[in-house]
Formats: structure tokens, sequence, C-alpha cells
């Protein structure tokens, strides 16, 4: 038996009694190693709480651990408990890139949660050695979260920052024509022309949001409380026909001019919806055109 | 024989080698992350460590208690009251009695809780929660008497809440109902909803007389009559509606009372 | 030789930056897809989908009617969650007596006024308006 056999023994017999360490390192190593096939199959629920154990028992990289747990939980829609494990990846991390996935995670956990401005405010962390993905998911956040907030000039160059960086010239076409139909429709659907319109004629604003049925709803409703009014009073006194009858006519005076407005909105809101649809649809479809481009 | 013990040596740092490797999936270190979970607010993810662990050894109490606890947090109380083993270390220990005093309060079974505290020995000295069972099923009077017996046993939280319940000053719902018979909506004015009581009895009393004014002037008239109808409703409902808000603030009172001892009880 | 131009090519192929895609995953685009879809609106059908008798019926005919052409055209008026016309008809279906249900109603449409206590109801969250379920 040579020296050489000996040392390897030796080292062998010492370093499994010195450092078991180093065999639950490996351990661990397979319970984030599994962990990660859980999560690349979808399985978040399994993926979570396997890379927490990892976390919990000490893996090295308790950034990038805490970011994929934080991961798992938005994939899973629990926006919560994502926003807190994005912070503690922020906060765990000495790394940059790691830094803005982490805020890029926590800035869309917050706008599917509809906190615009704290989404907004989020994005502003962004460092500038952010890698070009990075930089362009951040102008697609930044883009919702304006959208949101019915700032169409900053969300259209947000979104157009977007698709700015490809090396194949995409014309800005699509998204302009989009928040030009926009601007009409708020122009069509003006909410305070619909309310004033329904106090003229009963009826007539629900007809400019293109709500017809309403239309004629609100306009024979209001017309058989005027005939009741009417009749009231011929049978009984003005006075007490005002008394009784002129309350309910006027609720569903002010009612109507109300829904012809509420109408305009959501007139508004369903365009709104749809170029929004238009948009993300070119956003995540531009890739494959461009790969055909190239081609 | 160099080549034999080589062997040998060989053979035995295998076996030490895997005594010393850690696996993370073990009792051990399921309990430890288990409870790393539970304290982090992850009761779903607990509860299936601890399942593992009660099922790696089924006579374990600590694990066994944790895993109840994480259920009654997650508020899935069949899970909980099916747990295996858990009867069996209920009979002497007092911790698991507690836990379980605290899921029949959470789950609002106020009397169980009671006969349960009644037939286990090791709370005998508690005073604390017989005086909650007490104040839990609104018997303010034994609760009174019980407080005064053991003065000095008692918490300070719950000793004030017997205290407010001395100045419970409880509305008859009969008298509601009387008054609003007389004079509609004055029921709800001596319940303590004076808007209420106005609304009603303007509501009342214009109808009434729309209705008497309309029928002394034309008695085949549809309208004055349909009035008449909606009055009387309206004067019934009222005196209904004194009646059962009477009985409401009473029970709104108390209502506070026994929540207050609910989170007393559950605190953690 | 036969190398140089491959070799350029791949140089080529791999300056050129096809691999380049968006961050935006379609999993993003499907999420960020359903922030802005319009809320489906109430429905009333659900309440009176079980009718045991005549009278049960008839109120639930009636309830639709009003809920589609009169509540509709109204304000906003009602402080109460569940508004008296869904109180007034799941107190005409769950109440066992009919008149127990119609004092109830009454007493509801006596309360429901701008000048409610606050305070005396709990809030309900969603919209706002004052929480009071046909089993208070």
């Amino acid at each position: 038996m040579n020296w050489s056999i000996r040392c390897v023994i030796l080292f062998y017999a010492i370093s499994t009694i010195l450092f078991p360490a180093v065999s639950v390192g490996q351990s661990l190593s397979e319970v984030a190693d599994f962990a990660e096939v859980q999560y690349k199959s979808e399985n978040f629920e399994v993926a979570a709480s396997e890379f927490s154990r990892a976390l919990y028992f000490g893996h090295s990289g308790q950034d990038i651990l805490f970011l994929k747990v934080a991961n798992c939980y938005f994939n899973l829609k629990n926006f919560e408990q994502s926003i807190v494990f994005y912070d503690k990846a922020y906060f765990a991390s000495q790394s940059d890139s790691i830094k803005n996935e982490a805020i890029l995670g926590k800035s869309f956990s917050l706008i599917v949660e509809n906190q615009w401005m704290l989404a907004l405010s989020e994005l502003m962390n962004i460092e500038n050695t952010a890698s070009d993905d990075q930089k362009s998911k951040m102008n697609f956040l930044q883009g919702i979260a304006y959208f949101g907030l019915h700032e169409d000039e900053l969300a259209e160059s947000s979104f157009k920052k977007c698709l700015n960086d490809l090396p194949v010239n995409v014309d800005f076409q699509l998204i302009e024509h989009e928040f030009e139909s926009i601007r009409k429709n708020e122009k069509r659907f003006n909410p305070k022309t619909a309310w004033v319109l329904s106090l003229i004629v009963p009826g007539s604003g629900q007809f400019y949001s293109k709500q017809y049925k309403d239309a004629a709803n609100s306009a024979i409703l209001l017309g058989g409380l005027f005939y009741l009014t009417v009749n009231f009073a011929t049978k009984f006194s003005f006075a007490e026909a005002v008394l009784v009858m002129l309350p309910w006519f006027q609720r569903y005076y002010i009612g109507g001019a109300n829904k012809a407005e509420k109408f305009a909105i959501e007139q508004q809101l369903a365009m709104r919806n749809n170029s929004y649809q238009a948009i993300l649809e070119l956003l995540g479809t531009q890739k494959f055109k461009e790969s055909k481009s190239i081609q | 024989m160099i080549l034999l013990k080589t062997k040998l040596l060989i053979l035995f740092l295998l076996v030490t080698g895997d005594l010393f490797s850690q696996d993370l999936y073990n009792y051990e270190n399921s309990v430890k992350f288990g409870e790393h979970l539970y304290h982090t607010n992850q009761f779903e993810f607990a509860a299936r460590e601890f399942e593992r662990c009660v099922f790696l050894k089924p006579d374990d109490q600590f694990s066994i208690l944790y895993l109840f606890k994480t259920y009654r947090k997650i508020g899935d109380f069949n899970k909980a009251f099916n747990i295996p083993n858990f009867n069996k270390f209920l009979e002497t220990e007092e911790s698991f009695g507690s836990e379980y005093y605290k899921l029949l309060v959470q789950t609002e079974r106020y009397q169980d809780a009671a006969i349960f505290i009644l037939g286990k020995d090791y709370f005998k000295e508690e005073a604390d929660l017989k005086l909650a069972t007490f104040l839990l099923q609104k018997d303010w009077k034994a609760a009174v008497i019980f407080r005064d017996e053991n003065r000095m046993k008692i918490d300070k939280t719950l000793s004030e809440i017997v205290d407010k319940s001395l100045l419970i000053k409880k509305k008859s719902p009969v008298l509601a109902g009387v008054f609003s018979a007389i004079v509609p909506g004055s029921g709800k004015v001596y319940a303590g909803r004076w808007t209420d009581g106005l609304v009603s009895f303007l509501m009342t009393s214009s109808a009434g007389f729309v209705a008497i004014r309309g029928i002394s002037k034309n008695k085949n008239n549809f309208y004055p009559w349909a009035m008449g109808t909606m009055s009387v409703v309206y004067y019934s409902g009222n005196i209904f509606g004194s009646a059962k808000l009477a009985k409401n603030i009473n029970k709104n009172k108390e209502d506070e009372l026994v929540n207050q001892v609910r989170d007393f009880v559950l605190r953690d | 030789m036969k190398l140089l131009p491959a070799t350029i090519f791949l140089i080529l192929l791999f300056c050129f930056p096809a691999a380049k895609t968006f961050a935006q995953s379609q999993n993003d685009i499907v999420l960020a897809k359903t922030l802005f879809i319009p809320k489906a609106k109430d429905d009333f059908k659900q309440l009176v989908k079980v009718n045991k008798n005549e009278i049960e019926s008839t109120f639930s005919v009636m309830f639709m009617f009003y809920k589609n052409f009169i509540s509709s055209q109204d304000i906003d008026a009602c402080v109460f969650q569940p508004s008296c016309s869904v109180y007034a008809i799941e107190c005409i279906h769950h109440e066992k007596s009919k008149i127990t249900a119609s004092l109830k109603i009454a007493d509801r449409l006596m309360r429901c006024h701008p000048l409610v206590s606050s305070g005396s109801y709990l809030i309900d969250r969603k919209t706002g308006k004052y929480f009071d379920p046909i089993e208070n």
C-alpha cells in the first residue's frame, strides 16, 4: 500500500469526521436541485417550500434563493408573500443584477395589485447597470403603470422605449395608432357630454353612449312617471302630486343622467382595454417577427 | 493482511460517513424547518413538514402539538380535530389541553369548551380559562361570583371585562315594541336610534295621512287604499323592528365583550 | 480553408443580436393582459334560481323586473349592502313565515335613509356601504 492512497484515506477520514457539513452540503445542493426541477415543471408550491428549506439550512447564494422563492409565490399569485421575498432578496444581495430582478418582480407584484404609484416609485431604484432585458422589462412595467394611472403620453413613450432597442426597425405605427384611437374615444365618449345630454332629453345620453336599450328604458320610465304625476295632479291636487311624485321623478331623472355618464366611462375603459390588448399582443409577438426577419 | 485492513477501514469510513451525513428530510431537520416556517407565518408549508414528522414518529408530542397549532392557524378545523394520537396526549398534557381549548373557542363551541375544562384535572388551578368560559357563554352572574371568589388568580384584562359586563344596560324588547305601538318610531328612540325613529314616524304617518285623506275624498280610488295598506305594513314593521333593534343592541353589547374574551384567549 | 467562410458566418451570426429577445416572457404578457379587463356586472339571476312556491316565483319575477328596468335607472340611493331589493328577495326566499319576511322588509325600508347613525353597522369594505344581511 503506497503513501498516496493512505493520504487519501486519511484525508477522507478526517474530513468526514471533522466536517460533516460537507455531506450536508451535498444533500443541501440536492434539495436545491430538486427545487429547481420542480420550479421548471411549474410545481411552484413544492418548489417554494424546497427553496425555503435550502435557504433555512444555509445553502449558499441566499439572495438567489430568496428571489426564487419570491418567483414561486409570484407564480402562485400570492403577491403579498412575493413582495416580502423580493424585498428579502433585494436586501440580501450585493449584486446589481439580482437587485434589479428583485425590484422588477416586486413592482410587477404591485402592478398586479393595482398599486401603480408604488410600482413606479419602486422602478425608480433600478440601477443604470441593468441589462438590456431588465431595461426592456422596466419600460414594459412602467408603461403598464402609467397606463393604469391614465398617463397616456408617458405610457406611450415607455412602450415605445420597450421596442426601441431592437436591431430591426420596428415602426411604432401600431402603438401610435392605438393611443390615437384611445384619444379619439375619449373625445367621442365624453362622460360630461353624456350627462348633460341626458338632463336635456332623458335617454339621449345613453343613446350617445351607444346603449340603445337603456336609452329606451330611461325614456319610457321617465315618461311613465311624468304621466303618473299629471294623473295624480288631476285627480287630487297639484301640491300633493308634487309632494308624492316629484321625489321619484327626480331620482330617476338624475339616475338616468348618472347612468349615461357611467356608460360613457365604461365605453372608454372597454376601448382602452382593447387597445391595451393590441399593444401587449405586439410586445409579445415581436420577438418571433424579429427572428423571422433575420432568417 | 494490510490489504484486509485497508478494506475494513474503507468499509468503516463508508458506514461512518453515512452516519455523519445529514439527511435534510429526516425527523430532526423537518422539525427545525417546520418550526421556522410556523414562526414566519408560512403555515401551509409548515403543516406539510409536521405531517411528515408525525408520520416518521407517530408518538412525538412536539410535532403533534405543532401540527395541531398549524392547522388551527390555517383554519382547517377538521384536520386539526382528526390528528392521530392527539387524544392520547390530551388526557395528560396541559399544553395539549390549552391548544384544544383554543380551537374550541375559535370555532365558537363555548359549551364544549366549558365541559372540556371541567373534565380535565390539569385545569383545576386554571382560574382564567374557567372565568373565560363563563364569559363566553354570557353567564355574567356566574362570572362575577367566580371573579370575586378567585380575585387573586384572575388576569387583569378578564377582571376588567367582568366589570364592564356589570355596566351593560339592557333595553327591553317588549317595552320598545309597546312604545312603537303607541307612537310609531318611539321604540327606536328608546333603543337609542333617534334618526331611525324620526324617519319611521314620518313614513308611517305620512302614508297614513295621505291614505285617510284620499279615502275620505273618493272611496273608489285605488291609490289611497294602497297607501293605507303600506301604512299598516310600515306600522307593524316598525313595532317588529323596534323589538328586534332592542334585542340586537343587547346582543351587540354582549358580543363585544365576548370578542374581547376571545381575543384574550386566542392571543399568542 | 473551407473553415474560413464557416468561421466568418459564425462570427457574423454571433455579432448579429439574433439571440436578443424581450425580457417579457409570454407568462408576463398573459398576466399583464388581465389587468384592465372590465369587471363583470352583478348577476341577480342566481338569487331567484330556486322558487319553492307561487309566492316566491311571483316575487322573483317582480324582483327581476325591478332590477332590470327600474332600479337600473335609479341613483345609488340605498345605504346598505345588500341593497333593499336584494334584502327583500332574500327575506322572501329564506324566512319561513312570509309575514315575518314582510315585517322585516318594511323595517328595512324605514331604516334605509341617509341619516343612519354611523357606528350602528359594520361597513362593507368592497362597496363602502353599511353591512346589514338578513341574519341581523
